[in-house]
């Protein structure tokens, strides 16, 4: 530093370790420091040094008996504060009272509906009914996979062809009843479903799945009028 | 710290006992900061002869 043309080196590490001392570093100027006093003992001396000395400052302190009015005053600041804020909106006893109440609420609905609400069965997920469905003579072979928790089907269609004019439509046969319709079916990719309270009634192991070709929009009847192109027996798995 | 000037003097005690910055106490002293950095360590050498002695 040219401002210092008596003052270097040696000298100037002096400064910035008194100045360190003195707290009169800026942050940055701070953390070098810091850094090198870690490292250079002359440096940790000079500091010891000028800490030592600078102590002797401490006794400029004079004890000074605080004037009169000052204790009364800290009182009335404290207790007026207080008195005139316990009658605040936020002080209110009530408030707090009824917040702490409706908190304790909450916490009991939560924990209510936390215990009350039924955990995912590990083994549920195994509780699922399949159905293969194809036929000999026709390519359509399709898989029905559904899944009691969720009362989904899924069709996986293997293979099939879409004919023109024409829809797959999906039959579920309980035993000797006439074939109950799902719907209009596609015969490419995996499609789920949900199925109607009417359709789940009596649906599981055991139903019969079938696929017939119907003409376009399904069955006009409400009964397969087509040919059978894949069916299969439900079965638990 | 008796021989340095009075206001010197200050601006050490100033620094040391109430935590003033450079910026602070070339604004109390009304003197530029540079002023009041070179101020400072001239007041700091003088006082390290002095405590040294």
């Amino acid at each position: 530093m040219s401002d210092f043309g008596d003052i270097s080196g040696r000298d100037e590490d002096e400064f910035l370790v008194a100045e360190y001392a003195l707290g009169l570093l800026t942050p940055a100027e701070y953390d070098v420091l810091g850094n090198r006093l870690r490292h250079e003992p002359a440096l940790r001396a000079d500091l010891r040094f000028w800490r030592s000395r600078l102590s002797s400052l401490d006794n400029e302190f004079a004890e000074v008996a605080a004037p009169a009015g000052v204790w009364p005053a800290i009182e009335r600041r404290l207790f007026a504060e207080r008195s005139a804020a316990r009658t605040g909106f936020w002080n209110s006893l009530n408030l707090w009272r009824g917040f702490s109440a409706v908190a304790a609420l909450v916490a009991i609905v939560a924990i209510g509906v936390n215990v009350s609400t039924p955990r995912p069965d590990p083994n549920a997920f195994a509780a699922q009914v399949v159905a293969a469905l194809s036929a000999q003579g026709s390519n359509v072979s399709v898989v029905a996979l559904y899944n009691t928790n969720t009362g989904r089907l899924r069709l996986t269609a293997l293979s099939g062809d879409a004919v023109p004019d024409k829809d797959y439509e999906l039959w579920a046969i309980e035993g000797s009843d006439a074939p109950k319709s799902m719907g209009v079916i596609a015969v490419s990719g995996s499609k789920e479903m949900s199925l109607t309270p009417d359709e789940l009634q009596g649906f599981g192991a055991g139903t019969t799945l079938a696929i017939t070709l119907e003409p376009k929009g399904g069955s006009p009847t409400g009964k397969p009028t087509g040919a059978i192109v894949a069916a299969g027996k439900a079965t638990q798995i | 710290l008796a021989k340095l000037d009075a206001e010197k003097a200050d601006a050490v005690r100033g620094a040391y006992l109430d935590g003033y910055s450079y910026e602070e106490l070339s604004e109390r002293h009304n003197v530029p900061l540079n002023t009041m950095r070179t101020w400072l360590r001239r007041s700091l050498l003088k006082l390290r002869e002095c405590l040294s002695a």
